[in-house]
């Protein structure tokens, strides 16, 4: 079979079997760009000059269910981060209602399958972080009325009650209030998100959780040894679980070139007397040159499919997912430069040897299964359990 | 709207088979015209804050009498409530332990959003979530007291309408911009667009504790009909709480609702002061002003004015309007008519709003 007619095979069965994507920070891009100003960025059209995402590209790349991101900056903390997570889950009501013919709000499986059946794309919400609830089981609470159906536990920092993966270790994983947030989750329905927290965590919220978790955006460390990856051993935990790793595209995790790059990248930064995250025009002006001298590395298609591959082989194909992280990250594989690039993925793992059965599974049917399944853990649970108001 | 009322303005069908009692000299004493009445125009109350108290002391039920605070299932029943607007106000001092007062009040409005519906789900028989004239008027055919989400605090906005927008999704109807940066001396261009936001989503104004001057800025700007949730007059008393008779006129022009609370320290310690201080909102607002919010719901010693210590005291006080010569048709009003009306009008102002001709 040549690539063209791998890519028609790849079309072919996204058109069948969509991809649910785990991650999508268009909401934080809208709000930074324009302040939620949709007329601005009106993604019914070409939005390439701004944006990873719009509409064409999305049917341009057989996304048929998308988790948008409600992320907050993690260095938001109380009122602020909570304010702000409620103007984020505004905004994709605001987009869905001005897009009716394209996307639809999915609150439950059901939804994600009524949506596929009506040609709609699915749109659900994540919250990243469990700054976004301030410590609150009742703002957990009104996350989950609002329409969140995943909270990561942690961003890049710390929280009261989590490690993340990416900061000091604090509690050693999840505190006791950390557990209960969990065992909330499941009694609502809200699946658990393990991107972005550290092993620790990710090892304690599995122990705790009742229902399925996901990784909404996260690859395998044994295929680059980057902390936002997930460790064999807590994948080879996911078919006990149900649970469902979506693997990501971002480039300095999933390429061990890049990762080295963006080291020495970042430490030219600091070397400057800046902090790696700055864009202030300065950093960005350093970054340029360090970028000339040094040829930033590109991943490619392949790069993700070796991580699908390693994480079919830990997990099982029950368990595997896409997590693109689109709009939320500023470099991306070629060939999966914006959403339109889901097909070249697909047709790459065709080339591979995945089967239909496998691919379909993969795009599809794994994502809404775990969160059927969390539905019915949550009507179980709370048939039984009133609401926590446990405190910190 | 009166037109559009939902109640005729007198006592309903049911009054007439009330039994009568014997002897052709004697008519139903006060007492039981008032239960008659309210048998069928029920108290549709505008503050209690009951919320509050539970989550502070969570060890009560509702649906048993208990002294340790005013407000249960039976003596609301007794009392003839049949809506209840549960206050989800946050004290300024917000959660205990924080140092920066005022950095929780988000998450604090939102944990008393969340108590108020766990409080609804948790008494079925006797509460019913509304979120609308319509849902008033089901619940109370249904027999349940109709429980509307609200004032949160105005401050809780922290300047964000997406806020806004999510504590209506969350159910909440009121709003009180007291002590928000928005509405104080002036109304800001913020505080216009939440007006305006507010009257898009038929969010009622509740203007409880704004000061004269931003308690009539803000009955000015909004399109829809305002109501203050729990007062009484300042003419009768000059507590700061009590509203003088320039905002209870603006309030009239604004075709919005004055209720009045329960409360010694400002109507004075007696059921008939109380009497009195309806009498003077009626005269200034109108008999299509007036309402009644006791503000229940705390735990003792709050000093409420003698036969009106709990919600089983609205039958006296409506037996003691009768007998001051109120006409039944001004009594339905005062209890269930007007408050469904301003709900019923904010809702039209909000489809008005969404219509594109009504812009």
């Amino acid at each position: 079979m040549s690539a063209a007619q791998r890519l028609a095979e790849a079309r072919e069965l996204l058109a069948e079997h969509p991809v649910v994507d785990g991650h999508n920070d268009l909401p934080w891009a809208l709000r930074q760009q324009v302040r939620y100003d949709l007329a601005q960025r009106d993604i019914a059209g070409d939005q390439s000059a701004h944006l990873h995402t719009d509409i064409p590209r999305l049917r341009a790349g057989g996304v048929g269910a998308q988790f948008w991101s409600v992320y907050v900056r993690s260095d938001y903390a109380g009122d602020e981060a909570v304010s702000a997570t409620l103007e984020q889950i505004d905004a994709v009501a605001q987009l869905i209602d001005r897009y009716p013919g394209d996307l639809v709000r999915a609150l439950t499986a059901d939804d994600m399958e009524e949506a596929r059946a009506a040609g709609r794309i699915a749109s659900l919400m994540g919250a990243e972080g469990g700054h976004s609830i301030n410590n609150s089981l009742a703002t957990l609470r009104a996350l989950h009325r609002l329409g969140v159906r995943y909270m990561t536990l942690t961003h890049n920092d710390n929280i009261d009650w989590a490690d993340s993966a990416t900061d000091e270790p604090r509690h050693g994983g999840l505190t006791g209030f950390g557990r209960e947030v969990v065992r909330e989750m499941n009694r609502v329905g809200m699946l658990v998100d393990l991107s972005h927290v550290a092993a620790t965590t990710m090892r304690d919220a599995l122990a705790v959780s009742v229902a399925p978790v996901v990784f909404s955006h996260s690859s395998a460390r044994a295929v680059c040894d980057h902390p936002r990856n997930i460790p064999d051993d807590v994948l080879a935990l996911l078919p006990a679980n149900g649970g469902v790793a979506m693997a990501t595209f971002v480039p300095k995790f999933i390429l061990p070139a890049a990762v080295e790059w963006t080291l020495a990248a970042d430490e030219n930064l600091r070397a400057h007397g800046f902090h790696h995250l700055d864009t202030t025009p300065e950093a960005m002006a350093l970054h340029r040159a360090f970028e000339e001298a040094s040829p930033r590395p590109v991943a490619t298609a392949a790069t993700v499919a070796d991580h699908l591959d390693h994480m079919r082989e830990v997990a099982g194909v029950d368990h595997i997912g896409i997590g693109g992280d689109y709009d939320g990250t500023a470099f991306t594989p070629s060939g999966l430069d914006d959403v339109a690039g889901y097909p070249n993925l697909v047709a790459e793992l065709l080339a591979r040897g995945w089967s239909r059965a496998d691919l379909a599974k993969l795009t599809w049917s794994n994502a809404v299964r775990a969160l059927r399944d969390a539905e019915a853990v949550a009507r179980e649970l709370s048939a039984t359990r009133g609401p926590s108001n446990a405190v910190i | 709207m009166a037109d559009l009322q939902d109640e005729p303005h007198s006592v309903g069908v049911g009054a007439e088979d009330l039994p009568v009692p014997a002897g052709p000299e004697t008519k139903a004493s006060a007492l039981d015209r008032a239960a008659a009445l309210l048998s069928v125009h029920p108290v549709a109350d505008g503050c209690n804050t009951l919320v509050w108290t539970l989550r502070q002391s969570p060890y009560h039920d509702i649906e048993t009498p208990d002294a340790g605070v005013d407000t249960d299932i039976p003596r609301l029943r007794a009392g003839g409530v049949g809506a209840q607007f549960w206050s989800l106000l946050v004290p300024p001092q917000g959660r205990a332990g924080e140092d920066e007062a005022g950095d929780q009040v988000v998450s604090d409005t939102l944990e008393q959003i969340d108590a108020a519906l766990t409080l609804v789900r948790r008494y079925p028989d006797s509460l019913r979530l509304a979120l609308s004239a319509d849902d008033m008027a089901d619940a109370r055919n249904r027999g349940r007291i109709a429980s509307f989400l609200g004032p949160v605090p105005g401050r809780a906005l922290a300047g964000s309408l997406g806020a806004l927008r999510a504590f209506h999704a969350l159910g909440v109807r009121i709003l009180a911009p007291a002590g928000a940066p928005w509405a104080q001396e002036t109304l800001t261009a913020f505080g216009h667009e939440v007006v305006h936001e507010a009257n898009r989503l038929a969010i009622l104004l509740d203007l409880t504790g704004c000061e004269p001057a931003a308690a009539r800025r803000l009955a000015g700007a909004s399109k829809a009909p305002v109501i203050i949730s729990n007062t009484a007059a300042a003419a009768l008393n000059p507590h700061p709480g009590n509203v003088p008779d320039e905002v209870l006129l603006a309030v009239r022009e604004a075709n919005g609702l004055v209720m009045v609370t329960f409360d010694s320290a400002r109507t004075g310690d007696s059921l008939h002061a109380v009497a009195d201080h309806l009498d003077h909102v009626r005269a200034v607002a109108g008999p299509e002003g007036v309402g009644l919010g006791a503000a229940f719901g705390a735990e003792p010693p709050v000093v409420r004015p003698s036969g009106l210590t709990d919600p089983s005291g609205y039958p006296r006080l409506i037996a003691e309007l009768l007998d001051r010569g109120w006409p039944e048709s001004d009594l339905a009003l005062l209890t269930w008519g007007n408050a469904q009306r301003v709900i019923r009008d904010a809702e039209f102002t909000a489809r008005r709003k969404a219509s594109p001709a009504g812009v």
